[in-house]
């Protein structure tokens, strides 16, 4: 996932004059907060942005897509989570933890955080149970 | 995605190869003379050695554009709404998942237990959840229905713990091992 390509910027009005907000700076609001959030492993990317990552070059925006709209901001996550946390529990956190960061930071209204798992990262070393068989 | 060590060596084999070329080219056009280039080319048809360095170079490009093409198509789609179940939604918004990664569970699951042999799994999305199909080839005097309905009790569970998503159905399929599988026990 990429952010939107438009030029399109949210333009915020106020007494000393108009604040402007490009949508990657949206972006990496988001995937920095969204990364931070226990049982993220990593964003997803996809290939091209696998490939440019690869000459060295870090992207902060990976796995994110912002859609910002005259005050307020809908995002769209990536994720790959950690095996063995509750999925469903790391989305919220995600959610709240990025609605939160864009609120703040840049007075944006979030309207909604999508979060997506597309991958699963297992632990290296595999020391699971067994199931007991009878 | 992530790139594995053999890909990462691909790729710089092929970035080097096309910096020869890039190189090569430039000298065509400022420093070789037409009859030069024509004696290089020459070289090529001149002997074994020359043809089969010619004919690695050319098939790394290709498997590089290969492996390229692969990554490409394999993660083309992935992520599409069709592809995923709704784990929940929430005040702040919509979490989903895709169907390869609870594929990617199961399969963990499944292959955790020493009595499983091979493991082929498929999930597909249902009304209020997904279904398992599993295709299990299992050791020798493993007894199955006991394992059976054990093993679609935990998988269940743990799917369901872990991502949030309602297993509906596992249909559990016991087949023969493979010739490879039999080749190694």
């Amino acid at each position: 996932m990429s952010q939107e390509k438009n030029a399109n910027t949210e333009i915020i009005q106020n007494e000393g004059g108009s604040v402007v907000f490009a949508p990657e700076v949206v972006a990496t609001i988001a995937g920095i907060a969204a990364a931070e959030v226990e049982g993220i492993a990593s964003m997803t990317t996809n290939v091209v942005e696998g490939f440019t990552e690869l000459f060295g070059k870090k992207n902060l925006t990976k796995g994110v897509k912002v859609d910002i709209n005259e005050g307020t901001a809908g995002i769209n996550l990536s994720v790959t989570v950690m095996y063995g946390i509750k999925m469903h529990e790391v989305c919220k956190q995600v959610q709240a933890a990025v609605k939160s960061a864009i609120e703040t930071m840049t007075g944006l209204i979030v309207t909604k955080v999508d979060v997506f798992v597309q991958a699963v990262e297992m632990p290296k070393a595999e020391t699971a149970p067994e199931i007991e068989a009878q | 995605m992530k790139f594995s060590v053999f890909d990462r060596i691909l790729v710089v084999l092929a970035m080097l190869v096309l910096l020869a070329v890039g190189v090569g080219l430039i000298c065509m056009c400022f420093i070789f003379g037409q009859e030069q280039v024509a004696s290089l080319v020459a070289l090529a048809y001149s002997g074994t050695p020359a043809k089969v360095v010619l004919a690695c170079v050319g098939a790394l490009l290709v498997i590089v554009a290969l492996r390229l093409i692969v990554v490409a198509l394999r993660t083309k789609g992935k992520g599409d709404a069709d592809d995923a179940v709704v784990v929940g939604v929430y005040d702040a918004g919509t979490a989903l998942i895709t169907l390869s990664t609870i594929d990617m569970m199961v399969q963990r699951h499944c292959k955790l237990n020493q009595q499983v042999k091979e493991c082929y799994s498929r999930v597909t999305a249902c009304e209020g959840g997904v279904n398992v199909s599993l295709k299990l080839a299992l050791a020798y005097d493993t007894p199955v229905p006991g394992f059976a309905s054990e093993l679609q009790a935990s998988l269940k569970e743990n799917i369901e713990t872990l991502s949030g998503v309602t297993v509906n159905g596992i249909v559990l399929r016991i087949i023969p091992p493979s010739q490879k599988q039999l080749r190694t026990t």
